[in-house]
């Protein structure tokens, strides 16, 4: 049975994620790198059981479906959770000039 | 002078800024939803144990056919998880999460049908739920992540 190298796999679905994600990938990257992990290991373990006949060629592509299905929800959540990240800085950084606006405008313009 | 023109030049644009914003904090994320997250984790244990119910069973009893019920029950609650989501504003993760969760959900219809009288067996029924853990987890981490940014220091202000 050919090689499957799970880490060079895994490199490449983090690359890609990074690739979209730029400067949040660190803030996500341990969540997102866990699963990736998972995800590659089954992967392996559905090669390994059509070679041991467990798992039949007509359940394998399936099973890999459900695989990149979870690859996608993972980076859905990667992306979420970057989104919540840079929504709270932009708040922070509104919040720390409120005073200063608040009196510049003369009435509560942020509150 | 230069502090002054430099003044000048920043002020326009930190007010356009915030009357962009209309004097509220940003939202670009849902408003966690706690049914949501208690129907999600609802809907995960029932699976968890479906699965390991099918893993102890022998046909027929472990077929389709005599599984019907789960699929229809299962399948209610997904389009209830499925129209929440869509009733939250700025959906788009939340929607793709589900929408992976429906396609497994499936997917393992789809198994199950496939093996006709007879049952999955144990190895097949181990990689279907590895393939629904990573989206268990990645709901789960979202609404967390969801939930703590509703605290009070940066939850949005009603107008």
């Amino acid at each position: 049975m050919p090689q499957f190298d799970v880490g060079a796999v895994l490199k490449s679905m983090a690359a890609a994620a990074e690739g979209v994600l730029q400067s949040k990938w660190p803030e996500v990257k341990s969540f997102a790198t866990t699963e990736f992990q998972k995800i590659a290991q089954t992967i392996v373990s559905i090669g390994e059981g059509v070679a041991a006949g467990t798992i039949s060629k007509d359940q394998a592509p399936i099973l890999l479906d459900m695989q990149k299905n979870a690859s996608r929800a993972v980076l859905a959540a990667v992306e979420g959770m970057s989104l919540i990240a840079a929504e709270q800085a932009v708040n922070a950084a509104i919040g720390a000039v409120k005073t200063a606006i608040n009196t510049f405008v003369g009435f509560p313009l942020v509150v | 002078m230069s502090t002054l023109l430099s003044r000048v030049r920043v002020w326009p644009v930190a007010l356009v800024l915030l009357l962009v914003t209309s004097g509220c904090a940003v939202k670009w994320t849902p408003f966690y939803d706690p049914t949501l997250d208690a129907k999600a984790t609802s809907f995960q244990q029932d699976l968890e144990a479906y699965l390991t119910k099918l893993e102890n069973l022998q046909a027929p009893a472990c077929t389709y056919q005599q599984n019907i019920d789960y699929y229809e029950q299962a399948g209610a609650q997904l389009a209830v998880l499925q129209t929440r989501a869509q009733a939250s504003p700025h959906n788009t993760q939340l929607l793709e999460i589900l929408a992976s969760l429906n396609k497994n959900f499936s997917d393992l219809k789809t198994l199950q049908q496939g093996a006709g009288v007879g049952c999955l067996n144990s190895t097949v029924i181990e990689a279907a739920r590895s393939g629904f853990e990573p989206i268990f987890e990645s709901l789960l981490a979202y609404e967390l992540a969801l939930k703590a940014n509703e605290a009070p220091a940066t939850a949005p202000t009603k107008h």
